[in-house]
């Protein structure tokens, strides 16, 4: 269900692009996935729905803000989707057991949303934030500028061309 | 659910706001028929746009010039 929810509301904001509408159904897994153990097939239906909702505009508006590219949208369907789930459980789940063992609290929204930041940026922005600088100052984050522009395929697809060339002229020596 | 420790037996359904099954169906039936009421609307306006920009004799048998069966 948050499969159909996800897909649903991504075919309409995206107006039926293929490559949104599929990250939709995933990332509406993603969002209901933090409490689907316990909603109900329509709660997880309404919920994978709202997180791609969310999670497709928050792209776009990172893109344009912060100039950051996101060329899969991995980051909006794992990250902005994921780290939604978790902050929607908190609200919907409120008040549910978080573990069968005493002394535990309750789940709650500000439980949640701590967890999120503790799972999304403490465990994962930031470690992740570390590497690649690391990689950066080594040099081995980015290819060459030239080679970017050009693209990482087009020694490939030259090489293709100039084959096809060769092949066109050995034929037509034939004729 | 106010406690997990309970015999799985005995317990009926874990999902919150329960009672209002019947809401939540008729949302999302509601949901579905205007999902596919906005899906006909789109598709049926882009079909409209695409024959009134490439829908003349000219464009067609171009078309089908350029990608040979």
């Amino acid at each position: 269900m948050s499969l159909s929810g996800g897909l649903m509301v991504a075919y309409l904001i995206s107006k039926g692009d293929a490559f949104w509408t599929y990250s939709g159904g995933l990332a509406g897994i993603i969002t209901a996935s933090a409490g689907n153990d316990l909603y109900h097939p329509i709660q997880a239906f309404l919920i994978g729905g709202v997180g791609i909702w969310i999670a497709y505009y928050l792209h776009y508006w990172v893109e344009k803000t912060f100039k950051i590219d996101d060329a899969v949208g991995a980051v909006a369907v794992h990250g902005y989707a994921g780290f939604l789930g978790v902050v929607i459980a908190g609200f919907v789940l409120w008040g549910y057991p978080s573990s069968p063992y005493e002394g535990y609290a309750a789940i709650n929204p500000l439980g949640n949303t701590i967890g999120a930041v503790i799972m999304f940026f403490v465990l994962g922005f930031v470690p992740a934030w570390v590497v690649s600088k690391i990689l950066d100052g080594a040099g081995l984050l980015r290819v060459p500028r030239e080679v970017e522009l050009m693209g990482l395929d087009f020694k490939t697809l030259h090489e293709e061309e100039q084959a096809r060339d060769d092949v066109r002229a050995a034929e037509k020596a034939l004729v | 659910m106010d406690t997990w420790a309970v015999d799985l037996a005995n317990t009926g359904a874990v999902y919150p706001w329960q009672g209002s099954e019947l809401i939540m169906v008729i949302i999302a039936v509601a949901l579905w028929i205007l999902w596919h009421i906005c899906q006909l609307r789109g598709e049926k306006e882009e079909f409209a746009e695409d024959i009134k920009k490439y829908g003349s004799k000219e464009s067609i048998k171009k078309a089908l010039d350029d990608h040979p069966v």
